[in-house]
């Protein structure tokens, strides 16, 4: 076979090809293809079988048109396998479509009680000072509960935190200071003491806003030299960080036994900005903790030089917090867990 | 404390101090002031006389009024009030007239056809306290006096209403204050006004013919004020019933509002006997009477030692402090009376009242520290009032008993202190300026207060003078000086925590309940402990009456009131402390109940024991507590289902137990689970070591076996994991089932096989799989599914 003859044996053969690849639609199709035009019984295997019988000086022609036309058959085959790979590709990616709206498939989270996210607000904020967190149980001594935070036993303000009587000498502890008495007793005279105690305590009291159960949380800082100033900054500080940056917050002078001079901590309504709303009963202002500087007495009932050390103290009302931010209308709702109101708090 | 504004005004002088100035100066420096209220408020107003007064023909009460209300003319008003009558001198509220109290504007109107301009007032609609109103003042309109002044606009100030009534938070360590004088006192100091001062009356030449005496330490100061031919006027003149009523105190008659408005301005409570009652003359303190005591009111009251009364050597006259006897009080046309200035330990007549349940306004300003020093002003308080209520009368005897040592100490002030605890930086100049504005004596480095100030007693209570009399913005917030530390560790509480969020993760939802229990709730569940729990011995009912020791009755509580309130497919822990009496213990407690439901609220399954000992054993996962630490056992509580519970023990130490709840408790499907939380955080949990993997293929080979009575899964995996073969690595559970046909139970098991030195062949692994099965078939007795004889 000369060149010419090979060129239009060539010229058939792509004609065909060309044809035959346009009706290939499956892979079997393919397949049939291959072993038609580029498997061992093809005519391209015979064409180049035939290169022996072929004259030397065309031999060099005859097998690179061969090679060129072995490469063009193979891009169809190639080309059509792609094609066809894609196109299953396609389909099965087409049948996967599923309904994005549709709810996922988990556990709906479940909550954290108010009462903590509030408690592990305030917790984090002082940590985050160096505040050790402190406990003490809730049956509870008088005498860490009253007499050791200058309550005795004939002072008026006993009757201001009604508590309950457990036995003779012992209560529910009508206030987190009672964890204060046991933290100092136990540190024998040595400072710093900078605590905080989250904790349930216990009064006999009851309405809207007032529970024989609630949770408060104290703070004690005592050292040589804790001053009034720090304990302003501390709670300006903290209660932005509770209700936000743009709140101011008033002190007020006050009076409790525990603690001389004594304030109580406003803040800006954050309902009315200041304005005056029914929240903060149409002042502008809402009370939200009181605090003040150790007495004396406190310092020296359980075991410090009140010339040596000083210090200050705080408590704020968990509830009362928790109420205010969140909008709740009834202090009784924290104890009732109705999983409507509990589900609504998610977030630490 | 309720203060009558233009009663301030007569003891101090607040020409320049309006009511907001005063308010505000007040609530910053210690005395918040909770309410200002208007004693009456309107303010078109005018005194008018009904010249005609006609039934309305369509109406059985209403009434057609002609008012004569001076320039205003002669007013159409149409009246309800059943009081209205011809020449009756009337309080009209013009048209545009503001009542606040019933918060309207008087419109010109037609009423069934008629015209009114106006209408006629009762007190009620002015906003006075219906508390001091009479019934005849209640039912109708304000009957004015014949010499009313007709077209008067300024009824209020006629009427002494014009008053503003301050309710001052007066607190515990200031009694001074809970009295006018004490008020103003305070006011004249934070103002720099002159301090009110009391003249001297009493006369020092009045004989003492009554005895006094006091057998207690406990009365260290009972002056008798002796009165005859007293002649009381016919009524307590209007503007002192109006202060009396301001400060909320009821006009009785001239003599009793004697004594009150005394106490009111003195702070120094009074008590009047009737002379012709104590023939003896005579009034003894004791203390050691023993007995019964009964009330003016005939209420019988058991008197102990310690309690204090006044007697006149035989009989008690009074309760001191507290309450006359059935044989004391004051007869109405009295002549002859002994008034009383004492001053009784204030420790002792609290301790009384509260044990008798008996407080009164004179009981709770005796419950005070008081100087017994400040009696003598008292008196000459008293003395110069007399004349608004006794048309005529002789003091005959003054009598005193004073047991009080005189004890003022000055008490040492240093600046430098002051500036150093409090961060400030007050000066000499405006430490000066305070003590003197509050009548202290200052030297420079002591201070004297004022006898009325028994708050004073040391340095930290100067600052707080120092601090409250200036604005607080005077300390500048800072964080100079605060001391630095560093904390101590805080693993249990943080893990504590961890605990919360993983349970939060998982879906539940945190609960918070009551410490305080009723007896069934206290003794309905429990896990840890049988004890008796605290009983609180002053419960406010029966519903909060015990000292929960387990926090389980709690949880079932709150599964059923959920339900109750149509909440079903519960998920619900609380984390608390219980105060037993072994001590302080850190419980967790966890309920579900019904289904477990998807995010969608589709239903995954119905909640099984399963479910909450997955609860469980994450728990103890997460706190890298070893299973080889811990053995389950079913539990032997009965508040659990027998066969679908468990005990959960780490040692001879019960740690959990959960479970479903026993039928007879609940038919619904609901699972419970308590753990001695606090006992886990406290535990060791294992070091967290490495241990290299291996890196070749691992093998997994599923076996059935046919179930035999009580073969346990755990029995199986034991068996397998105890084999000598260290190509057996684990052994999983992938299926349980019954088939129903024969109603017989199959365990499907997967074996893990491996080495960590090379890839298993073939006959190895089956080699290993033989033993397995023969290890089983001699331990247990089971055969291989299909292998049975069926």
């Amino acid at each position: 076979m000369n060149l010419e003859q090979l060129s239009q044996a060539i010229e058939e053969e792509r004609k065909v090809c060309l044809e035959e690849i346009k009706e290939v639609d499956n892979i079997d199709k393919l397949n049939l293809f291959k072993g038609k035009h580029i498997g061992k019984k093809s005519l391209l295997t015979e064409l180049f079988a035939s290169m022996r019988n072929v004259d030397a000086n065309d031999k060099k022609e005859y097998g690179k048109m061969l090679t060129s036309f072995r490469e063009e058959v193979n891009s169809l085959f190639v080309n059509k396998e792609k094609e066809l790979a894609d196109k299953k590709l396609l389909e099965k990616i087409n049948n996967e479509k599923v309904d994005i709206t549709l709810p996922p498939y988990s556990l709906p989270l479940g909550s954290y009680h108010p009462l903590t996210l509030i408690t592990e607000e305030m917790v984090s904020f002082f940590k985050g000072l160096g505040f050790e967190v402190a406990s003490g149980p809730e049956v509870e001594t008088e005498r860490n509960n009253f007499e050791l935070v200058n309550i005795p036993s004939d002072h008026p303000s006993r009757d201001m935190q009604d508590s309950f009587v457990v036995d003779k000498g012992i209560v529910l502890r009508s206030h987190t200071s009672a964890v204060q008495s046991r933290v100092m007793q136990s540190a024998n005279g040595q400072s710093p003491i900078k605590i905080i105690c989250p904790g349930k305590v216990y009064r006999r009291d009851s309405d809207a806003t007032h529970s024989h159960q609630f949770e408060q949380m104290e703070g004690l800082v005592i050292s040589s030299d804790a001053t009034f100033a720090n304990l302003l900054e501390l709670l300006t500080k903290v209660l932005r960080h509770l209700f936000g940056e743009k709140r101011e917050v008033r002190f007020r002078p006050s009076y409790f036994p525990f603690t001389e001079p004594s304030i109580e901590a406003d803040i800006s309504c954050f309902e009315c900005n200041g304005k005056g709303c029914s929240l903060c009963k149409h002042t502008g202002w809402i009370e939200i903790l009181g605090a003040g500087m150790v007495h004396p007495n406190v310092l020296r009932l359980n075991g410090y030089d009140d010339n040596k050390v000083q210090g200050f103290a705080f408590g704020i009302g968990i509830d009362r917090v928790a109420m205010l931010k969140y909008g709740i209308d009834d202090i009784k709702r924290f104890y009732l867990d109705d999983v409507r109101f509990l589900r609504q708090f998610k977030k630490e | 404390m309720l203060f009558s504004y233009n009663l301030l005004s007569e003891i101090i002088d607040l020409k320049n101090i309006d009511v907001s100035t005063l308010t505000e100066r007040l609530t910053f420096s210690g005395f918040e002031v909770e309410d200002v209220l208007k004693m009456a408020s309107g303010d078109k107003l005018v005194i008018g006389q009904i010249i005609e007064c006609k039934k309305h023909p369509d109406s059985d009460h209403l009434h057609l009024l002609k008012v004569d209300c001076g320039e205003e003319g002669i007013l159409p008003i149409v009246c309800g009030a059943p009081n209205a009558r011809v020449g009756l001198k009337v309080i009209v509220a013009l048209v545009g007239c503001n009542l606040p109290a019933l918060n309207i504007v008087i419109k010109e109107s037609e009423i069934r056809g008629y015209d009114s301009k106006g209408m006629c007032c009762s007190l009620v609609e002015l906003g006075v306290n219906k508390e001091f109103l009479t019934e005849k003042q209640l039912n109708g309109i304000e009957e004015l006096p014949e010499d009313a002044p007709i077209g008067e606009r300024d009824v209020l100030s006629y009427l002494k209403l014009d008053d503003t009534i301050l309710d001052i938070n007066v607190l515990p360590n200031r009694p001074d204050c809970l009295s006018y004088l004490g008020m103003a006192r305070e006011i004249a100091g934070l103002f720099n006004l002159e301090s009110p001062s009391v003249p001297k009356v009493l006369s020092n030449d009045l004989p003492s013919i009554v005895a006094v005496g006091s057998n207690t330490a406990h009365c260290v100061r009972f002056d008798i004020l002796s009165i005859r031919d007293a002649v009381s006027v016919k009524n307590t003149p209007l503007k002192i019933r109006n202060f009396l009523e301001a400060s909320g105190v009821r006009s009785i008659s001239p003599l009793v509002d004697l004594g009150n408005f005394t106490m009111l301005l003195s702070g120094q409570p009074i008590n009047v006997y009737d002379a012709d009652k104590n023939p003896f003359g005579k009034y003894i303190v004791r203390d050691d009477y023993e007995g019964e005591f009964i009330a003016f009111d005939n209420k019988k009251y058991e008197l102990k030692k310690g309690d204090l009364v006044v007697s006149d050597g035989e009989r008690n006259l009074c309760l001191a402090g507290i309450m006359a006897s059935i044989d004391a009080p004051v007869k109405e046309n009295t002549t002859k009376v002994d008034i009383e200035f004492a001053i009784f330990d204030h420790v002792s007549i609290r301790h009384t009242s509260s044990r008798l349940g008996l407080t009164s306004f004179s009981q709770q300003l005796f419950s005070k520290e008081r100087n017994p020093l400040l009696v003598n002003e008292s008196i000459d308080i008293l003395l110069s009032l007399l004349p608004y209520f006794l048309e005529s009368y002789t003091i005959t005897s003054y009598s005193s008993y004073d047991g009080f040592k005189q004890e003022r100490v000055r008490i040492p002030f240093s600046l430098e202190k002051l500036n150093k605890r409090l961060g400030s930086s007050y000066t000499e100049d405006e430490v000066k300026k305070v003590f003197s504005s509050y009548r202290f004596d200052y030297d420079g480095h002591s201070v004297l207060p004022p006898i009325d100030r028994v708050d004073i007693l040391e340095q930290c209570d100067l600052d707080e003078e120092i601090f409250r009399y200036y604005d607080a913005s005077k300390v500048t917030p800072s964080i100079a000086n605060f001391p630095i530390s560093i904390p101590s560790d805080d693993s249990r509480r943080e893990n504590l925590n961890i605990i919360r969020s993983m349970l939060v993760c998982r879906g539940l939802s945190e609960c918070i309940s009551y410490t305080l229990l009723s007896k069934e709730e206290d003794r309905s569940f429990r896990v840890f402990d049988n004890d008796e729990s605290y009983r609180v011995l002053n419960p406010m009912t029966n519903i909060h009456e015990y000292v929960r020791s387990d926090i389980l009755s709690s949880m079932y509580s709150l599964i059923e009131y959920n339900k109750r309130n149509q909440n079903n497919d519960l998920a619900l822990f609380e984390i608390s402390d219980v105060d037993t009496k072994k001590g302080v213990k850190t419980y967790l407690s966890i309920g579900l109940s019904d289904d477990l439901k998807m995010m969608d609220q589709a239903k995954a399954h119905s909640y099984s024991f399963f479910d909450i000992k997955g609860h469980i054993l994450s728990i103890l996962e997460k706190l890298n507590i070893n299973p080889s630490r811990y053995r389950l056992v079913p539990s032997s509580n009965n508040s659990f289902h027998p066969y679908q519970s468990a005990d959960l023990y780490i040692g001879k130490d019960l740690v959990a137990t959960f479970g479903k709840i026993h039928p007879s408790i609940s038919s619904d499907n609901i699972y419970l689970a308590e753990i001695n939380l606090g006992y886990l955080l406290d535990l060791k949990g294992m070091k967290t070591k490495f241990v290299a993997y291996s890196t070749f293929p691992i093998v997994k080979r599923d076996l059935s076996f046919k179930l035999y009575n009580g073969v346990t899964y755990e029995a199986i995996k034991k068996s397998i994991m105890k084999i000598k073969d260290e190509s057996i690595i684990d052994v999983h559970l992938f299926d349980y089932f019954r088939d129903k046909k024969t109603n017989s139970d199959y365990i499907g098991i997967t074996i893990y096989l491996g080495s960590d030195k090379k890839t298993l062949k073939d006959e190895e692994i089956n080699a290993s799989i033989e033993k397995v099965i023969l290890a089983v078939k001699g331990d247990l007795g089971l055969v291989l599914k299909g292998q049975d004889d069926e």
